[in-house]
Protein backbone atom coordinates (compact mmCIF):
# COMPACT_ATOMS: atom_id res chain seq x y z
CA UNK A 1 0.00 0.00 0.00
CA UNK A 2 1.43 3.30 -0.99
CA UNK A 3 1.81 6.15 1.41
CA UNK A 4 -0.85 8.17 -0.37
CA UNK A 5 -3.34 5.31 -0.08
CA UNK A 6 -2.75 5.08 3.65
CA UNK A 7 -3.50 8.78 3.99
CA UNK A 8 -6.76 8.45 2.09
CA UNK A 9 -7.75 5.48 4.21
CA UNK A 10 -7.36 7.49 7.36
CA UNK A 11 -10.92 7.49 8.82
CA UNK A 12 -10.46 10.98 10.17
CA UNK A 13 -10.02 12.23 6.64
CA UNK A 14 -12.16 10.00 4.52
CA UNK A 15 -15.22 9.53 6.75
CA UNK A 16 -17.98 12.09 6.28
CA UNK A 17 -18.21 14.49 9.17
CA UNK A 18 -21.12 13.96 11.51
CA UNK A 19 -20.72 17.44 13.06
CA UNK A 20 -23.42 19.92 12.01
CA UNK A 21 -22.03 22.66 9.82
CA UNK A 22 -22.89 25.94 11.52
CA UNK A 23 -22.73 29.08 9.44
CA UNK A 24 -19.58 31.02 10.15
CA UNK A 25 -20.21 34.15 12.16
CA UNK A 26 -18.73 37.02 10.21
CA UNK A 27 -15.80 38.86 11.64
CA UNK A 28 -16.92 42.44 12.13
CA UNK A 29 -14.78 45.48 12.43
CA UNK A 30 -15.01 47.42 15.62
CA UNK A 31 -15.88 51.06 15.04
CA UNK A 32 -13.12 52.01 17.43
CA UNK A 33 -10.70 50.27 15.08
CA UNK A 34 -11.67 52.39 12.08
CA UNK A 35 -12.67 55.69 13.70
CA UNK A 36 -9.86 57.40 15.57
CA UNK A 37 -10.48 58.42 19.16
CA UNK A 38 -11.22 62.07 19.83
CA UNK A 39 -7.70 63.58 20.03
CA UNK A 40 -8.76 65.64 23.06
CA UNK A 41 -9.77 62.55 25.01
CA UNK A 42 -6.29 62.13 26.53
CA UNK A 43 -6.18 65.80 27.56
CA UNK A 44 -9.55 65.47 29.29
CA UNK A 45 -8.48 62.26 31.02
CA UNK A 46 -5.28 63.85 32.35
CA UNK A 47 -7.27 66.93 33.42
CA UNK A 48 -9.80 64.84 35.33
CA UNK A 49 -7.05 62.83 37.03
CA UNK A 50 -5.29 66.00 38.18
CA UNK A 51 -8.63 67.44 39.33
CA UNK A 52 -9.56 64.38 41.38
CA UNK A 53 -6.12 64.20 43.02
CA UNK A 54 -6.23 67.92 43.83
CA UNK A 55 -9.79 67.63 45.18
CA UNK A 56 -8.89 64.73 47.47
CA UNK A 57 -5.78 66.56 48.68
CA UNK A 58 -7.86 69.65 49.44
CA UNK A 59 -10.49 67.53 51.20
CA UNK A 60 -7.94 65.88 53.49
CA UNK A 61 -5.80 68.96 54.19
CA UNK A 62 -8.23 71.89 54.05
CA UNK A 63 -11.62 70.23 54.38
CA UNK A 64 -14.57 69.73 52.09
CA UNK A 65 -15.61 72.55 49.79
CA UNK A 66 -19.10 73.63 50.80
CA UNK A 67 -19.40 77.39 50.42
CA UNK A 68 -21.29 78.33 47.27
CA UNK A 69 -18.47 80.26 45.57
CA UNK A 70 -15.87 77.53 46.08
CA UNK A 71 -18.33 74.87 44.95
CA UNK A 72 -19.11 76.91 41.83
CA UNK A 73 -15.39 77.33 41.07
CA UNK A 74 -14.58 73.63 41.57
CA UNK A 75 -17.57 72.51 39.49
CA UNK A 76 -16.66 75.10 36.85
CA UNK A 77 -13.10 73.73 36.58
CA UNK A 78 -14.44 70.17 36.31
CA UNK A 79 -16.87 71.13 33.55
CA UNK A 80 -14.30 73.13 31.62
CA UNK A 81 -11.99 70.08 31.68
CA UNK A 82 -14.87 67.95 30.44
CA UNK A 83 -15.48 70.35 27.55
CA UNK A 84 -11.87 70.59 26.35
CA UNK A 85 -11.82 70.13 22.60
CA UNK A 86 -15.60 70.05 22.27
CA UNK A 87 -17.26 71.90 19.38
CA UNK A 88 -18.15 75.59 19.78
CA UNK A 89 -21.83 74.69 19.92
CA UNK A 90 -21.27 72.68 23.11
CA UNK A 91 -19.47 75.63 24.69
CA UNK A 92 -22.32 77.94 23.78
CA UNK A 93 -24.77 75.48 25.30
CA UNK A 94 -22.61 75.30 28.41
CA UNK A 95 -22.66 79.09 28.76
CA UNK A 96 -26.44 79.12 28.41
CA UNK A 97 -26.87 76.29 30.93
CA UNK A 98 -24.51 77.98 33.38
CA UNK A 99 -26.64 81.10 33.25
CA UNK A 100 -29.75 79.08 34.12
CA UNK A 101 -27.88 77.30 36.89
CA UNK A 102 -26.65 80.62 38.29
CA UNK A 103 -30.16 82.10 38.29
CA UNK A 104 -31.43 79.01 40.12
CA UNK A 105 -28.84 79.27 42.91
CA UNK A 106 -29.21 83.04 43.23
CA UNK A 107 -32.96 82.59 43.63
CA UNK A 108 -32.27 79.92 46.25
CA UNK A 109 -29.91 82.25 48.14
CA UNK A 110 -32.29 85.19 47.85
CA UNK A 111 -35.18 83.15 49.20
CA UNK A 112 -33.43 83.31 52.58
CA UNK A 113 -33.84 87.07 52.63
CA UNK A 114 -37.41 86.84 51.38
CA UNK A 115 -38.19 84.39 54.16
CA UNK A 116 -37.00 86.93 56.74
CA UNK A 117 -38.98 89.77 55.15
CA UNK A 118 -42.20 87.84 54.56
CA UNK A 119 -42.72 87.32 58.27
CA UNK A 120 -44.88 84.23 58.15
CA UNK A 121 -45.48 82.68 61.58
CA UNK A 122 -42.79 80.37 62.87
CA UNK A 123 -43.83 76.72 63.20
CA UNK A 124 -42.58 75.64 66.60
CA UNK A 125 -44.88 72.99 68.00
CA UNK A 126 -46.63 71.66 64.89
CA UNK A 127 -43.73 69.53 63.57
CA UNK A 128 -43.01 68.20 67.05
CA UNK A 129 -46.68 67.26 67.47
CA UNK A 130 -46.79 65.52 64.08
CA UNK A 131 -43.69 63.49 65.00
CA UNK A 132 -45.25 62.58 68.33
CA UNK A 133 -48.40 61.49 66.50
CA UNK A 134 -46.38 59.39 64.02
CA UNK A 135 -44.37 57.74 66.79
CA UNK A 136 -47.20 57.23 69.28
CA UNK A 137 -46.21 59.97 71.68
CA UNK A 138 -42.45 59.56 71.44
CA UNK A 139 -40.07 62.28 70.24
CA UNK A 140 -37.77 60.41 67.80
CA UNK A 141 -34.77 62.75 68.34
CA UNK A 142 -35.06 62.47 72.08
CA UNK A 143 -35.47 58.70 71.96
CA UNK A 144 -32.48 58.22 69.63
CA UNK A 145 -30.19 60.45 71.67
CA UNK A 146 -31.27 58.84 74.92
CA UNK A 147 -30.45 55.36 73.58
CA UNK A 148 -27.41 55.98 71.38
CA UNK A 149 -25.78 59.30 72.21
CA UNK A 150 -22.90 59.39 74.64
CA UNK A 151 -21.17 62.80 75.00
CA UNK A 152 -17.98 61.14 76.22
CA UNK A 153 -17.72 58.48 73.56
CA UNK A 154 -17.88 58.49 69.76
CA UNK A 155 -19.19 55.20 68.39
CA UNK A 156 -18.94 53.79 64.86
CA UNK A 157 -22.49 54.82 64.09
CA UNK A 158 -21.68 58.42 65.03
CA UNK A 159 -19.04 58.38 62.29
CA UNK A 160 -21.39 56.73 59.78
CA UNK A 161 -24.15 59.22 60.55
CA UNK A 162 -21.76 62.18 60.30
CA UNK A 163 -20.29 60.97 57.01
CA UNK A 164 -23.80 60.40 55.64
CA UNK A 165 -24.85 63.90 56.70
CA UNK A 166 -21.91 65.52 54.91
CA UNK A 167 -22.49 63.66 51.62
CA UNK A 168 -25.26 66.23 51.15
CA UNK A 169 -22.62 68.77 50.18
CA UNK A 170 -20.92 66.67 47.52
CA UNK A 171 -23.25 63.98 46.17
CA UNK A 172 -25.69 66.16 44.17
CA UNK A 173 -22.84 68.36 42.97
CA UNK A 174 -20.83 65.37 41.72
CA UNK A 175 -23.89 63.86 40.02
CA UNK A 176 -24.70 67.17 38.37
CA UNK A 177 -21.14 67.84 37.20
CA UNK A 178 -20.67 64.31 35.82
CA UNK A 179 -23.96 64.48 33.92
CA UNK A 180 -23.07 67.93 32.62
CA UNK A 181 -19.90 66.52 31.11
CA UNK A 182 -21.17 63.15 29.90
CA UNK A 183 -24.72 63.74 28.67
CA UNK A 184 -26.41 67.06 28.26
CA UNK A 185 -29.75 65.32 27.74
CA UNK A 186 -29.52 63.53 31.09
CA UNK A 187 -28.27 66.70 32.73
CA UNK A 188 -31.39 68.51 31.52
CA UNK A 189 -33.61 65.71 32.90
CA UNK A 190 -31.77 65.91 36.23
CA UNK A 191 -31.96 69.69 36.40
CA UNK A 192 -35.69 69.87 35.68
CA UNK A 193 -36.39 67.63 38.64
CA UNK A 194 -33.75 69.27 40.83
CA UNK A 195 -34.94 72.82 40.12
CA UNK A 196 -38.51 71.75 40.91
CA UNK A 197 -37.39 70.36 44.25
CA UNK A 198 -35.49 73.55 45.11
CA UNK A 199 -38.34 75.79 43.98
CA UNK A 200 -40.94 73.99 46.09
CA UNK A 201 -38.55 73.81 49.06
CA UNK A 202 -37.74 77.54 48.89
CA UNK A 203 -41.41 78.41 48.65
CA UNK A 204 -42.05 76.34 51.75
CA UNK A 205 -39.11 77.96 53.57
CA UNK A 206 -40.83 81.32 53.01
CA UNK A 207 -44.40 80.26 53.76
CA UNK A 208 -43.64 77.78 56.50
CA UNK A 209 -40.55 78.75 58.53
CA UNK A 210 -40.07 75.80 60.85
CA UNK A 211 -37.97 75.38 63.94
CA UNK A 212 -35.64 72.34 63.97
CA UNK A 213 -35.51 70.11 67.09
CA UNK A 214 -32.23 71.53 68.44
CA UNK A 215 -33.72 75.04 68.34
CA UNK A 216 -37.01 73.83 69.81
CA UNK A 217 -34.97 72.71 72.80
CA UNK A 218 -32.48 75.62 73.01
CA UNK A 219 -34.79 78.60 72.32
CA UNK A 220 -38.31 77.36 72.99
CA UNK A 221 -37.80 74.63 75.61
CA UNK A 222 -40.52 72.40 74.20
CA UNK A 223 -38.27 69.33 74.01
CA UNK A 224 -35.98 67.76 76.59
CA UNK A 225 -32.28 68.58 76.33
CA UNK A 226 -30.91 67.70 72.90
CA UNK A 227 -27.34 67.77 71.62
CA UNK A 228 -26.54 69.00 68.12
CA UNK A 229 -23.54 66.76 67.64
CA UNK A 230 -23.44 66.62 63.83
CA UNK A 231 -19.74 67.29 63.28
CA UNK A 232 -18.44 65.05 66.08
CA UNK A 233 -18.20 61.86 64.03
CA UNK A 234 -16.55 63.69 61.17
CA UNK A 235 -13.97 65.24 63.49
CA UNK A 236 -13.27 61.77 64.82
CA UNK A 237 -12.46 60.71 61.27
CA UNK A 238 -9.72 63.34 61.22
CA UNK A 239 -11.56 65.80 58.97
CA UNK A 240 -11.60 68.77 61.34
CA UNK A 241 -11.01 71.34 58.59
CA UNK A 242 -14.32 70.57 57.04
CA UNK A 243 -16.22 70.72 60.31
CA UNK A 244 -14.83 74.22 60.94
CA UNK A 245 -15.96 75.33 57.46
CA UNK A 246 -19.36 73.81 58.08
CA UNK A 247 -19.73 75.58 61.44
CA UNK A 248 -18.96 78.92 59.82
CA UNK A 249 -21.46 78.11 57.06
CA UNK A 250 -24.14 77.57 59.68
CA UNK A 251 -23.86 81.20 60.74
CA UNK A 252 -25.14 82.46 57.37
CA UNK A 253 -27.64 79.65 56.88
CA UNK A 254 -31.37 80.02 57.43
CA UNK A 255 -31.84 78.30 60.78
CA UNK A 256 -35.61 77.97 60.42
CA UNK A 257 -35.51 76.40 56.95
CA UNK A 258 -36.25 72.97 58.35
CA UNK A 259 -39.39 72.11 56.40
CA UNK A 260 -38.77 70.30 54.06
CA UNK A 261 -35.41 68.71 54.76
CA UNK A 262 -33.22 69.17 51.69
CA UNK A 263 -30.70 66.78 53.25
CA UNK A 264 -33.34 64.06 53.16
CA UNK A 265 -34.59 65.23 49.77
CA UNK A 266 -31.18 65.18 48.07
CA UNK A 267 -30.33 61.82 49.63
CA UNK A 268 -33.35 60.31 47.87
CA UNK A 269 -33.07 62.42 44.73
CA UNK A 270 -29.66 61.24 43.53
CA UNK A 271 -30.23 57.49 44.07
CA UNK A 272 -33.73 57.76 42.58
CA UNK A 273 -32.37 59.40 39.43
CA UNK A 274 -29.79 56.69 38.84
CA UNK A 275 -31.95 53.78 40.07
CA UNK A 276 -33.23 52.75 36.58
CA UNK A 277 -29.60 52.24 35.48
CA UNK A 278 -28.87 49.85 38.33
CA UNK A 279 -29.72 46.29 37.38
CA UNK A 280 -29.19 44.05 40.46
CA UNK A 281 -32.22 44.29 42.74
CA UNK A 282 -29.99 43.84 45.80
CA UNK A 283 -27.96 46.89 44.77
CA UNK A 284 -31.16 48.86 44.19
CA UNK A 285 -32.29 48.02 47.72
CA UNK A 286 -28.87 48.94 49.10
CA UNK A 287 -28.94 52.29 47.32
CA UNK A 288 -32.41 53.02 48.67
CA UNK A 289 -31.27 52.45 52.24
CA UNK A 290 -29.13 55.59 51.89
CA UNK A 291 -32.01 58.08 52.31
CA UNK A 292 -33.23 56.09 55.30
CA UNK A 293 -29.79 56.28 56.92
CA UNK A 294 -29.72 60.00 56.12
CA UNK A 295 -33.08 60.70 57.75
CA UNK A 296 -32.19 58.62 60.79
CA UNK A 297 -28.93 60.60 61.09
CA UNK A 298 -30.75 63.92 60.78
CA UNK A 299 -33.16 62.96 63.54
CA UNK A 300 -30.35 61.57 65.70
CA UNK A 301 -28.43 64.86 65.36
CA UNK A 302 -31.61 66.81 66.21
CA UNK A 303 -31.21 68.65 62.89
CA UNK A 304 -34.68 67.70 61.62
CA UNK A 305 -37.96 66.16 62.64
CA UNK A 306 -39.02 63.00 60.82
CA UNK A 307 -41.87 64.89 59.17
CA UNK A 308 -39.34 67.31 57.60
CA UNK A 309 -37.66 64.39 55.89
CA UNK A 310 -40.92 62.77 54.83
CA UNK A 311 -42.06 66.03 53.24
CA UNK A 312 -38.69 66.30 51.46
CA UNK A 313 -39.11 62.78 50.07
CA UNK A 314 -42.68 63.57 49.01
CA UNK A 315 -41.51 66.60 47.03
CA UNK A 316 -38.80 64.49 45.36
CA UNK A 317 -41.38 61.83 44.48
CA UNK A 318 -43.81 64.43 43.17
CA UNK A 319 -41.11 66.08 41.08
CA UNK A 320 -40.15 62.73 39.51
CA UNK A 321 -43.80 61.83 38.90
CA UNK A 322 -44.58 65.19 37.33
CA UNK A 323 -41.58 65.24 34.99
CA UNK A 324 -42.01 61.55 34.16
CA UNK A 325 -45.61 62.27 33.15
CA UNK A 326 -44.57 65.37 31.22
CA UNK A 327 -41.86 63.52 29.28
CA UNK A 328 -44.22 60.62 28.48
CA UNK A 329 -46.80 63.13 27.23
CA UNK A 330 -44.18 64.88 25.12
CA UNK A 331 -43.18 61.56 23.54
CA UNK A 332 -46.80 60.67 22.88
CA UNK A 333 -47.53 64.03 21.23
CA UNK A 334 -44.48 63.73 18.98
CA UNK A 335 -45.23 60.11 18.09
CA UNK A 336 -48.84 61.02 17.26
CA UNK A 337 -47.67 63.88 15.08
CA UNK A 338 -45.49 61.42 13.19
CA UNK A 339 -48.29 58.88 12.86
CA UNK A 340 -50.67 61.53 11.60
CA UNK A 341 -48.13 62.68 9.02
CA UNK A 342 -47.48 59.13 7.89
CA UNK A 343 -51.23 58.53 7.64
CA UNK A 344 -51.41 55.98 10.44
CA UNK A 345 -54.05 55.75 13.17
CA UNK A 346 -53.20 57.43 16.47
CA UNK A 347 -52.65 55.29 19.52
CA UNK A 348 -53.52 55.97 23.11
CA UNK A 349 -51.27 56.50 26.08
CA UNK A 350 -48.60 53.77 26.24
CA UNK A 351 -48.93 51.51 29.23
CA UNK A 352 -46.07 50.92 31.59
CA UNK A 353 -44.29 47.69 30.73
CA UNK A 354 -46.08 47.50 27.39
CA UNK A 355 -44.44 45.26 24.79
CA UNK A 356 -42.68 47.28 22.14
CA UNK A 357 -42.14 45.94 18.64
CA UNK A 358 -38.75 44.65 17.63
CA UNK A 359 -37.30 44.37 14.14
CA UNK A 360 -38.37 40.71 13.81
CA UNK A 361 -42.03 41.77 14.05
CA UNK A 362 -41.71 44.32 11.26
CA UNK A 363 -42.10 43.08 7.69
CA UNK A 364 -39.21 44.16 5.53
CA UNK A 365 -36.84 44.65 8.44
CA UNK A 366 -33.63 42.70 8.60
CA UNK A 367 -31.66 42.92 11.80
CA UNK A 368 -27.94 42.31 11.41
CA UNK A 369 -26.60 41.69 14.92
CA UNK A 370 -23.55 43.59 16.06
CA UNK B 1 -35.59 49.36 30.89
CA UNK B 2 -32.39 50.41 29.15
CA UNK B 3 -33.08 53.01 26.48
CA UNK B 4 -31.61 52.13 23.09
CA UNK B 5 -30.19 54.87 20.89
CA UNK B 6 -30.79 54.47 17.16
CA UNK B 7 -29.23 56.55 14.40
CA UNK B 8 -31.48 57.03 11.39
CA UNK B 9 -28.94 57.04 8.61
CA UNK B 10 -29.23 59.24 5.53
CA UNK B 11 -30.42 56.46 3.17
CA UNK B 12 -33.15 55.53 5.66
CA UNK B 13 -34.50 59.07 5.93
CA UNK B 14 -34.27 59.56 2.17
CA UNK B 15 -36.28 56.38 1.59
CA UNK B 16 -38.82 57.49 4.19
CA UNK B 17 -39.28 60.78 2.38
CA UNK B 18 -39.29 59.37 -1.14
CA UNK B 19 -42.50 57.47 -1.88
CA UNK B 20 -41.00 56.16 -5.13
CA UNK B 21 -38.10 54.51 -3.34
CA UNK B 22 -38.15 50.67 -3.55
CA UNK B 23 -37.55 50.54 0.20
CA UNK B 24 -40.15 53.18 1.10
CA UNK B 25 -42.78 50.80 2.52
CA UNK B 26 -40.29 48.78 4.53
CA UNK B 27 -38.65 51.95 5.80
CA UNK B 28 -42.03 53.31 6.84
CA UNK B 29 -42.85 50.07 8.68
CA UNK B 30 -39.53 50.04 10.50
CA UNK B 31 -39.85 53.72 11.34
CA UNK B 32 -43.38 53.18 12.70
CA UNK B 33 -42.04 50.43 14.94
CA UNK B 34 -39.19 52.68 16.08
CA UNK B 35 -41.63 55.50 16.81
CA UNK B 36 -43.74 53.06 18.80
CA UNK B 37 -40.69 52.08 20.82
CA UNK B 38 -39.84 55.77 21.25
CA UNK B 39 -43.35 56.42 22.54
CA UNK B 40 -42.92 53.64 25.08
CA UNK B 41 -39.56 55.09 26.15
CA UNK B 42 -37.57 52.14 24.78
CA UNK B 43 -35.74 53.98 21.99
CA UNK B 44 -34.16 57.35 21.37
CA UNK B 45 -33.97 58.32 17.71
CA UNK B 46 -31.19 60.44 16.26
CA UNK B 47 -30.22 61.84 12.90
CA UNK B 48 -27.27 63.95 11.80
CA UNK B 49 -27.75 67.69 11.47
CA UNK B 50 -26.20 67.51 8.01
CA UNK B 51 -28.99 65.14 6.93
CA UNK B 52 -31.83 66.97 8.66
CA UNK B 53 -30.75 70.32 7.23
CA UNK B 54 -31.54 69.12 3.72
CA UNK B 55 -35.10 68.04 4.51
CA UNK B 56 -38.30 70.03 3.97
CA UNK B 57 -39.23 71.85 7.16
CA UNK B 58 -42.69 70.28 7.24
CA UNK B 59 -41.24 66.78 7.07
CA UNK B 60 -38.70 67.52 9.81
CA UNK B 61 -41.32 68.99 12.15
CA UNK B 62 -43.94 66.30 11.71
CA UNK B 63 -42.67 63.01 10.34
CA UNK B 64 -39.39 63.32 12.23
CA UNK B 65 -40.81 64.99 15.35
CA UNK B 66 -39.36 62.31 17.69
CA UNK B 67 -35.91 62.50 16.10
CA UNK B 68 -33.18 64.30 18.02
CA UNK B 69 -30.42 66.14 16.21
CA UNK B 70 -26.80 65.09 16.43
CA UNK B 71 -24.96 68.28 15.61
CA UNK B 72 -22.06 67.76 13.27
CA UNK B 73 -19.09 70.08 13.74
CA UNK B 74 -15.98 70.66 11.69
CA UNK B 75 -13.98 68.34 13.93
CA UNK B 76 -16.37 65.50 13.03
CA UNK B 77 -15.88 66.15 9.31
CA UNK B 78 -12.12 66.16 9.87
CA UNK B 79 -12.32 62.86 11.74
CA UNK B 80 -14.52 61.40 8.98
CA UNK B 81 -11.84 62.15 6.39
CA UNK B 82 -9.52 59.82 8.28
CA UNK B 83 -11.88 56.81 8.19
CA UNK B 84 -10.47 54.49 5.53
CA UNK B 85 -12.99 51.67 5.84
CA UNK B 86 -16.07 53.69 4.93
CA UNK B 87 -17.63 53.35 1.49
CA UNK B 88 -18.54 57.05 1.25
CA UNK B 89 -17.96 60.33 3.12
CA UNK B 90 -21.52 60.19 4.50
CA UNK B 91 -20.97 56.71 5.91
CA UNK B 92 -17.65 57.85 7.39
CA UNK B 93 -19.36 60.80 9.05
CA UNK B 94 -22.09 58.53 10.40
CA UNK B 95 -19.44 56.18 11.82
CA UNK B 96 -17.68 59.07 13.54
CA UNK B 97 -20.93 60.30 15.07
CA UNK B 98 -21.88 56.78 16.13
CA UNK B 99 -18.61 56.42 17.99
CA UNK B 100 -18.56 59.89 19.53
CA UNK B 101 -22.14 59.52 20.77
CA UNK B 102 -21.82 55.84 21.78
CA UNK B 103 -24.73 54.77 19.57
CA UNK B 104 -24.78 51.05 18.73
CA UNK B 105 -27.83 50.72 16.47
CA UNK B 106 -28.30 52.16 13.02
CA UNK B 107 -31.40 52.11 10.79
CA UNK B 108 -30.50 52.11 7.13
CA UNK B 109 -31.41 50.79 3.71
CA UNK B 110 -27.85 50.08 2.65
CA UNK B 111 -25.33 47.38 3.54
CA UNK B 112 -22.60 49.90 4.35
CA UNK B 113 -22.80 49.30 8.10
CA UNK B 114 -23.08 45.51 8.11
CA UNK B 115 -19.35 45.02 8.42
CA UNK B 116 -19.11 46.89 11.71
CA UNK B 117 -19.93 45.80 15.24
CA UNK B 118 -23.29 47.55 15.17
CA UNK B 119 -26.86 46.35 15.26
CA UNK B 120 -28.14 47.22 11.80
CA UNK B 121 -31.87 47.56 11.15
CA UNK B 122 -32.03 47.32 7.39
CA UNK B 123 -35.09 48.00 5.27
CA UNK B 124 -35.50 45.50 2.44
CA UNK B 125 -36.78 46.55 -1.00
CA UNK B 126 -40.58 46.34 -1.31
CA UNK B 127 -40.75 44.03 -4.31
CA UNK B 128 -38.30 41.25 -4.97
CA UNK B 129 -38.41 39.76 -8.44
CA UNK B 130 -37.45 36.18 -7.64
CA UNK B 131 -37.55 35.94 -3.92
CA UNK B 132 -33.78 36.26 -3.75
CA UNK B 133 -32.27 38.28 -0.98
CA UNK B 134 -31.22 41.78 -1.92
CA UNK B 135 -27.58 42.10 -2.74
CA UNK B 136 -25.43 44.86 -1.48
CA UNK B 137 -23.20 46.85 -3.76
CA UNK B 138 -20.52 44.23 -4.09
CA UNK B 139 -20.12 43.71 -0.35
CA UNK B 140 -21.77 40.47 0.69
CA UNK B 141 -18.87 38.30 1.79
CA UNK B 142 -19.92 38.18 5.44
CA UNK B 143 -23.65 37.54 4.95
CA UNK B 144 -24.87 34.77 7.24
CA UNK B 145 -27.54 32.45 6.02
CA UNK B 146 -30.65 33.38 4.10
CA UNK B 147 -32.38 36.67 4.63
CA UNK B 148 -35.94 36.68 6.03
CA UNK B 149 -38.72 35.60 3.73
CA UNK B 150 -40.26 38.03 1.30
CA UNK B 151 -42.79 40.38 2.77
CA UNK B 152 -46.35 39.13 2.56
CA UNK B 153 -48.28 40.62 -0.31
CA UNK B 154 -51.36 42.79 0.06
CA UNK B 155 -49.82 45.32 2.35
Amino acid sequence: MSESTIELADPQISAPSTEPSWPQRPIKKSISAVVARDPWFAARLVGFTVFVVAYIWWFVVRGLIIDRISVAISVGIFIVIGHLGRPARRWALLAFDSLGYLVMWLAYEESRGWADQAGFPLQVEAPRNIDRFLFLGTDPSVWLQRHFYNPDQIYWYDKVASATYFTHFILPVIALAVLWVTSHREWARFMKRFATLLFVACTMFILLPTVPPWMADRDFHILPSLARHTGRGFSALGLKGFVNTWRSALTWGNAVAAMPSLHAGFSLFVPAFFLPRIKPVSLKVLVLTFPIIMLTSLVYFAEHYVIDGLVGWTIVGSSFLFWGWFERRQRRVRADRTRAFLGQPLLGQPLLGQEVPGCQEVPGCQEVPG
Amino acid sequence: MRVRSVLLEQSFITALLDEQSPTHTATKDIYSALVERYRAGADRLFALSTVLAKLPREFRRNALAPVLTLHVARQHHNAARRVPAASSPDVALALVMLRRNRIRTVATTSCDFDGFDLVVLRAQPDELDDGAPPQSDGYVSYEIGPLPAQRPTGR
